[in-house]
């Protein structure tokens, strides 16, 4: 055994230096957040994500933090995340979750949000068959795919030759209007940019028609109108209507127009009152209702608009800064039904509130804190941790 | 077993002198690298306090309290030159724990080939030594690392010194943040991914001892190929492909599969060349 003393050496270097480091020499390393309930119920608040920085000595680490805790950013990134987390954006949304589960082997593949439609009968998919949704067709076919929930029979047609060589496409949404589908898509050719809808029949994939959205616009107005898409938050709601912001020029004179496209008629009109007002605005298109919500330091103010009445409800809910025992309202975001809200309280510590979008009653309101058992004052909790941003991420409920 | 052993031994036997000298290099490098500037700071923090903090200049100021990430991040290259010597050598040392038993007038290859176990042994014996090489080199440095810790306790009176954990150390360092990753599960990635390539080295290597010239062409295709393989599943069904759509878990278990396959291949074929084509 003496002969071979220079090996087992070396092994037992090995194992004790790599072994001591990855077992104790790692451990707790920074401080352990949470988002702590103050009021109201903690699932409401189990969605929302402090994401910022936690400052060193000489160094920032970034981290997000949660009801469930922090996840400092070099603590969960390796190969293995880099995989799993690609295209992440598309599976924390809401509705992909539920497609995955319910119909995983027709999801296969598809991952552009924008190209998915759903109702009660069938599930719609388009996409443009490179790689890439920006490209020039007809390098870029379209690719149709429908998905029959009930019996699970699945009809695709691929390669469906669209437009002229140089022109590049963008799909924004997809409706299907009897047995017609119709595609808008953001079309960008000789610089210009156009919104034009394409219109396939369903039983033979053929392109039937298609209307060209934005000189509808141009005529109207009698000069060049550049028109955007405003995208309904759900794609499980057929929707024969889309709404456009448009604008002319390069639009610093700050004034927009504000049209309604119907699938069912291929005619734009131009709306006689604006879909919201005020300013610093969010907002959301849940089916027909337009909510918004305007954000000011001390209040944020909701307002609900009927694109099918014109029913406008003008701050049906106001939450202020000081009902909420906070310093600054920072930011908010609406989503499925909730208002969330990004605070600062009066000592400088970030936090969130949930509001209920019908009546903006206060459902959560939480603060990140040390872990109980971090040894951290709140001096240096106010001057190391800074979080900046408020991400929703959803999961479905099984 | 016992032979295999014995084998891996005589492997480490023959570098040892190397491994120690790379150990020692890194040892001398960085200490007196770490101790050459913790005394220009102490020089530089009291020049600053006669100064007054209103004479500092502020790129070469140093702080109130000096500690070891600091030092750390002031000596940089002194860690990072001998940890690149140490790459240096070890790299060389893929193709060299190879030819030099081919190198002399009594070629030592002989001798191997006629001993009495299987001739895969030698193939395996010689990844374990190179692999416990890199292993040891790393474990060094980070034992070192309290070892430098323990210098700057010496040099700095305890008064102008604050503490810093092993880990904000490491990343400082643009070097060790590489080598010795945050997750120990990406340190089996990385370490992992570089035992296959050395697997596919020594492949290579012994596919040109085995066809000579020829084998030179043989061993190119082999790397080629085997790089092929293992990127395919990114770079043709990746993950926004919908040449075969596969979702991100299937794509990871795929990656992971084709490199074993890769490693068993090599291991496979280099066992084989060693055991029918190369002869004494």
């Amino acid at each position: 055994m003496r002969h071979y003393w220079f090996s087992v050496g070396l092994v037992l270097l090995t194992v004790s230096g790599i072994g001591t480091y990855y077992f104790v020499g790692n451990q707790n390393h920074l401080p352990e957040f949470q988002i702590e309930t103050v009021q109201g119920d903690a699932k409401e608040g189990a969605a929302v994500v402090l994401s910022g920085s936690y400052y060193g000595d000489m160094r920032s680490e970034s981290l997000e933090v949660s009801i469930k805790g922090s996840k400092y950013y070099n603590e969960k990134v390796n190969f293995r995340t880099d995989i799993l987390h690609a295209n992440s954006w598309f599976y924390e949304d809401l509705e992909m979750q539920q497609l995955l589960q319910d119909h995983k082997t027709f999801m296969r593949g598809k991952d552009n949000v924008n190209g998915f439609y759903r109702d009660h009968e069938m599930v719609i998919y388009a996409d443009l068959s490179t790689s890439t949704r920006y490209t020039n067709a007809p390098k870029g076919k379209l690719q149709l795919s429908y998905l029959y929930e009930e019996t699970g029979k699945v009809v695709r047609f691929k390669s469906i030759g669209m437009g002229h060589s140089e022109d590049i496409y963008a799909i924004e949404d997809v409706q299907r209007v009897e047995n017609e589908m119709h595609i808008l898509f953001r079309k960008e050719s000789n610089q210009k940019t156009y919104e034009m809808v394409y219109v396939f029949d369903m039983k033979t994939g053929k392109q039937l028609r298609q209307v060209d959205v934005s000189s509808q616009a141009n005529e109207v107005r009698g000069s060049e109108v550049q028109l955007t898409n405003f995208q309904n938050d759900s794609r499980s709601s057929a929707s024969n209507t889309v709404f456009f912001v448009g604008s002319i020029g390069n639009g610093e004179d700050g004034k927009a127009f504000y049209y309604s496209y119907s699938y069912l008629t291929g005619v734009l009109s131009e709306l006689e009152e604006p879909l919201w007002e005020g300013r610093f605005l969010v907002d959301s298109l849940q089916n027909e209702l337009l909510y918004y919500a305007e954000i000011d330091p001390n209040v944020v103010t909701l307002s609900v608009y009927n694109t099918k009445t014109k029913e406008r409800k003008r701050s049906y809910a106001a939450v202020t800064a000081e009902q909420l025992d906070v310093d600054e309202i920072k930011a908010a975001i609406i989503k499925s039904g909730r208002v969330y809200l990004y605070l600062l309280d009066h000592a400088g510590n970030s936090g969130a509130a949930v509001l209920d979008l019908e009546d903006g009653k206060l459902l959560f309101k939480g603060f990140a804190a040390p872990v109980n058992g971090n040894k951290l004052t709140e001096e240096e909790q106010q001057e190391n941790l800074h979080l900046l941003n408020m991400n929703i991420n959803q999961k479905l409920e099984n | 077993m016992n032979r295999y052993l014995k084998l891996v031994h005589m492997e480490i036997h023959r570098f040892r002198w190397i491994l120690i000298a790379l150990m020692g290099i890194t040892a001398i490098c960085q200490s007196s690298g770490l101790i050459w500037t913790l005394k220009k700071a102490m020089a530089q923090l009291e020049e600053q306090k006669i100064q007054g903090a209103d004479m500092r200049k502020y790129f070469d100021s140093v702080p109130d309290t000096l500690n070891f990430e600091w030092a750390m991040f002031s000596t940089q290259m002194w860690f990072i030159l001998p940890i690149l010597l140490c790459i240096a050598v070890l790299s060389l040392y893929v193709f060299f724990i190879w030819y030099r038993d081919w190198m002399g007038r009594h070629t030592f290859i002989y001798r191997l080939l006629m001993l009495p176990t299987a001739r895969r042994n030698l193939f395996l014996a010689k990844i374990t030594a190179l692999l416990l090489f890199v292993f040891s080199i790393v474990a060094f440095q980070l034992i070192m690392l309290p070892v430098q810790e323990l210098v700057l306790k010496l040099v700095v009176p305890v008064e102008l010194r604050s503490e810093s954990h092993i880990v904000d150390v490491i990343n400082i360092n643009q070097a060790l943040v590489e080598l010795i990753p945050r997750q120990f599960e990406q340190f089996f990635y990385i370490y992992g991914l570089g035992t296959i390539v050395v697997l596919m080295f020594f492949t290579a290597i012994l596919l040109e001892r085995s066809y000579q010239r020829m084998g030179i062409l043989y061993g190119i295709l082999y790397l080629a190929g085997c790089a092929l393989v293992v990127a395919a599943p990114l770079l043709y069904f990746g993950l926004d492909s919908s040449i075969i759509p596969l979702y991100p878990m299937e794509i990871y278990v795929l990656v992971l599969f084709l490199l074993s396959v890769v490693a068993a291949v090599s291991v496979w074929l280099g066992s084989r060349l060693l055991a029918k084509k190369i002869t004494v």
